[in-house]
């Protein structure tokens, strides 16, 4: 018995690995558009802590963050300090969460949040590059171009706003942590929220 | 449904405790209180089911949600002294998304609980329920809330509701059953994957796993199924998010698309000299 079973092991093979950036791996670089039209890229950011925040605001978890001012408080206190903050919509058009840039300018002013700035993706091309599944997803890249942190905004995997005051918020402390020059104590973790509405 | 209300509105002048429509109809998926006694005596259980009726083409959350959404939860308001046991789940079905897969039900379903009525209860009526959220899911989540309740005559006699007798049964028949005894089943962690091998003496042609806890397997990537001798194994990618092994595999493991186990296996590590030989 347990020398058949460990003759199955044997044929196990490795798998390989397929998550789109990696903890503690450069991260890609990207070029996207901003609500305002202007341009952006990793690479004129270097040096800078940057933030990447997948959004969807019909998502009824991207919702709980905004309506509470969860996540504006979170790109306060950090572009404070700062950190590079985008907010990236992948929704496509005719899915949910899919916005013009005037829609989006105009959320923004209505929800008070003041990311860096807003990149439209529309072709899911940078939710694609970085594998981002669903809003909110969070990514934080350090002045290294570095990926530190992969994954959900707290560790309160729900779309109730009672739960963000007793929540660990993994984006602070990630941050705080780095800034410290200490390692990153939860560096990955499992996002949650709605899928990410890409094109089909 | 409606024969099951007929029936219920003809007996009420008999009886209180019949499964209540949800006090307040929701988009795309109700929500009811099924109680299986409308009157308990003190020192007793009772079986409780919080049915689900989901449209067309919607879903709601098993208890682990996968890669999106997020399961019912329910805050239950209970006379002091009386407790409700947790949740129980019937085996779920694997849904794909954008994220990679969901798990959760359409249609009609069924979460099982009981509440125990203390010895001490004096006669009269109990009110049990609860407040309860959940998220339905199309292309776009909505969460919904409604407060479930339903009471309960205490009583030197029990009285059971027929209806909600058989509602309850159907929905015990869909919880996945205990390993049978005769299997043996042993879990085994690698770099990449997890390994659960089995040995059930019957033949297993398909095998699909779906775990209990969040953030442990990549849950859209395809589970290999091999037969070794008198056992088959099933591959499992381990999640990119796992932090750490975790020490057991919980979870239903559906055996020839049909036959549903609860699972919860201690997770060996793979001999390092059988790692290398992998490589």
């Amino acid at each position: 018995m347990k020398t058949k079973l460990t003759f199955a092991l044997v044929l196990l093979l490795a798998l390989p690995v397929a998550a789109a950036v990696q903890v503690g791996q450069p991260a890609p670089n990207f070029t996207a558009t901003d609500s305002n039209g202007h341009p952006h890229s990793l690479a004129e950011n270097n040096g800078k802590y940057i933030v990447l925040e997948w959004t969807n605001q019909g998502c009824p978890f991207t919702k709980k963050h905004y309506e509470s001012g969860n996540m504006q408080k979170l790109q306060k206190l950090w572009t404070a300090k700062g950190v590079v903050w985008f907010t990236v919509i992948s929704s496509a058009p005719g899915q949910q969460g899919y916005v013009t840039a005037e829609q989006e300018n105009d959320y923004l002013r209505r929800m008070g949040a003041t990311p860096t700035a807003a990149l439209l993706d529309p072709s899911g091309d940078l939710g694609h590059l970085y594998g981002a599944k669903t809003t909110p997803h969070m990514f934080i890249i350090d002045p290294k171009g570095q990926v530190i942190y992969d994954g959900a905004v707290d560790d309160k995997a729900t779309s109730d706003q009672s739960d963000i005051a007793g929540a660990t918020n993994y984006v602070t402390a990630a941050l705080e942590e780095s800034m410290a020059g200490k390692p990153v104590a939860v560096a990955a973790s499992r996002p949650y929220g709605c899928s990410v509405k890409y094109s089909h | 449904m409606n024969r099951l209300l007929a029936s219920c509105a003809a007996l009420l002048l008999l009886m209180a405790g019949c499964p209540r429509p949800t006090p307040k109809p929701t988009e795309h998926s109700r929500a009811s209180l099924i109680v299986e006694q409308s009157s308990a005596t003190p020192g007793s259980k009772v079986n409780l089911g919080i049915q689900f009726v989901t449209d067309d083409g919607w879903h709601i959350y098993w208890q682990n949600p996968g890669d999106s959404g997020e399961p019912p939860r329910i805050k239950w308001q209970l006379p002091s002294g009386v407790t409700a046991t947790a949740l129980e789940w019937p085996t779920p079905m694997r849904m794909t998304t954008s994220a990679g897969a969901d798990y959760g039900y359409q249609g009609t379903t069924i979460l099982l609980s009981s509440v125990q009525i203390p010895a001490t209860a004096q006669p009269g009526t109990i009110i049990v329920g609860g407040e309860l959220r959940w998220l339905v899911c199309h292309d776009v989540c909505l969460p919904l809330s409604t407060f479930l309740k339903a009471p309960i005559q205490i009583a030197s006699s029990t009285n059971i509701n027929e209806a909600a007798l058989r509602s309850l049964k159907s929905a015990s028949e869909r919880l996945p059953k205990p390993l049978p005894a005769s299997y043996q089943a042993e879990a085994a962690s690698s770099k990449d994957g997890f390994r659960l091998t089995m040995l059930t003496g019957v033949p297993i042609t398909h095998a699909e796993f779906y775990p209990s806890e969040e953030g442990q397997i990549d849950n859209g990537a395809a589970q290999e199924l091999a037969a070794h001798a008198d056992r088959v194994s099933l591959t499992l990618k381990k999640s990119e998010y796992l932090r750490q092994v975790p020490q057991h595999l919980q979870g239903v493991i559906i055996l020839n698309g049909t036959d549903a186990y609860l699972i919860d296996l201690p997770i060996h590590a793979m001999p390092a000299q059988r790692r290398s030989r992998q490589r």
